[in-house]
């Protein structure tokens, strides 16, 4: 049975990407069995989906999905849940089930919730397009 | 006559073909190879089905990594019961040994990659497999274009321009996608189909130090994320020949349950 009982997904502003959200989210990973060091999870927002209202750069809002364990997943909903118009939904792993959301919307309870899905509020409830392929 | 019969003992040994039976093989990211999956990037816990990849064992000494939890794939269950690493549009696994290993640092070095892969999404370049340098835009990419639609190996070097081999329809179905590279040329073939045949790609690009499966690295940004699952990506250090392509997508569509030519 894995440690890994659900996955995170999270969108931020672009803004709140600072410094010391990084520290933040990092220390919460590394301190909470991830395997891995505070120095590199803080990296998190290098591979996040950039969005904007337009679909071109600069990215207004960045979107990651995480597998997290148990102690992750509370500091991680608490850290993400108090940025301003963040996002956070989590799914239960295997599986990708709807359990439940900061804005309380985006899934049902029990029925599949993807990335894709994610992604879609975000553009229907705030028209954020994702910037595909830049080279 | 004797009244005895002697039955010599016949020990039938079955030999199973490998990937591992073609001569220079330098990466074999195998998901149904349970004992190289590991969930750090140390690669101290073996990952199971649900749990994420950051580290997988490699006997070449290329072992691929990824030290940031949310950027890891998931080991997960893919088409037809059958393990795979499933990237979400921003995992990515690292593996820059491999672009000296294989020999591909250095202009028109040939080598041939074979993967069996399953895009889950159609409408944006989803890079397999490529070497870049680190702080430019030199590379060399691998990937499906589902927008252009194709099936693409290309190369730019800030120095002398780009070049891009192309061919078939990327879609959402599993395939055996094979890239030969004789360091002139490109063929690729799909499900072993050629979809490109000697194709003149005449840009090798030299001094590539950087190596990442499912997406690209360039002036140390990343982008072109995999959005899908990969069974199993091998890279050999030469361009094998047609035959030899034949009884690698043979290989992987039987043991993938993937019908091919």
């Amino acid at each position: 049975m894995t440690d890994w009982k659900w996955r995170l997904y999270l969108a931020i502003r672009a803004a709140d990407n600072t410094a010391a959200n990084r520290q933040a989210w990092g220390d919460i990973f590394a301190n909470n069995g991830s395997g891995e060091s505070a120095e590199n999870e803080r990296k998190m927002a290098d591979s996040a989906i950039r969005l904007s209202a337009s679909g071109d750069e600069p990215a207004q809002v960045l979107v990651a999905s995480s597998l997290v364990k148990a102690d992750m997943r509370t500091p991680l909903q608490t850290l993400i849940g108090g940025l301003t118009q963040s996002l956070w939904a989590v799914v239960t792993n295997p599986g990708g089930l709807f359990i439940a959301s900061n804005v309380g919307a985006g899934g049902q309870v029990g029925q599949p919730f993807r990335l894709d899905d994610a992604l879609a509020y975000l553009r229907d409830t705030y028209n954020l397009q994702v910037i595909e392929n830049p080279s | 006559m004797s009244g005895f019969l002697v039955a010599q003992q016949t020990r039938i040994q079955v030999m199973t073909p490998k990937i591992e039976q073609l001569p220079g093989l330098k990466l074999n990211v195998d998901a149904m190879d349970s004992g190289s999956m590991f969930q750090e990037s140390a690669r101290l816990t073996r990952a199971g089905i649900g749990d994420p990849v950051g580290g997988v064992l490699q006997p070449s000494g290329n072992h691929a990594s990824q030290t940031v939890t949310a950027a890891k794939p998931t080991r997960a269950i893919g088409w037809n019961g059958l393990p795979v690493l499933s990237f979400d549009g921003g995992d990515y696994l690292i593996c820059d040994s491999l672009a000296a290993s294989a020999g591909v640092s250095g202009s028109d070095k040939p080598f041939t990659v074979v993967a069996v892969l399953k895009f889950s999404a159609v409408g944006a370049i989803r890079q397999i497999l490529t070497f870049g340098r680190a702080a430019t835009n030199n590379t060399l990419r691998m990937c499906g274009v589902s927008s252009f639609p194709a099936w693409f190996f290309y190369s730019v070097d800030d120095a002398d321009g780009e070049n891009g081999s192309t061919g078939g329809t990327p879609d959402t179905s599993p395939h055996v996608v094979c890239f030969l590279f004789s360091g002139m040329t490109v063929s690729i073939l799909i499900d072993g189909v050629t979809v490109a045949n000697e194709t003149v790609h005449n840009l090798g690009v030299n001094t590539l130090d950087q190596a990442t499966i499912g997406a690209q690295r360039t002036f140390g940004a990343l982008t072109q994320f995999m959005l899908g699952v990969i069974g199993q990506l091998a890279v050999l250090n030469r361009r094998i020949s047609n035959d030899e392509a034949k009884f690698a997508t043979h290989l992987f569509g039987a043991k993938w349950g993937i019908v091919t030519l």
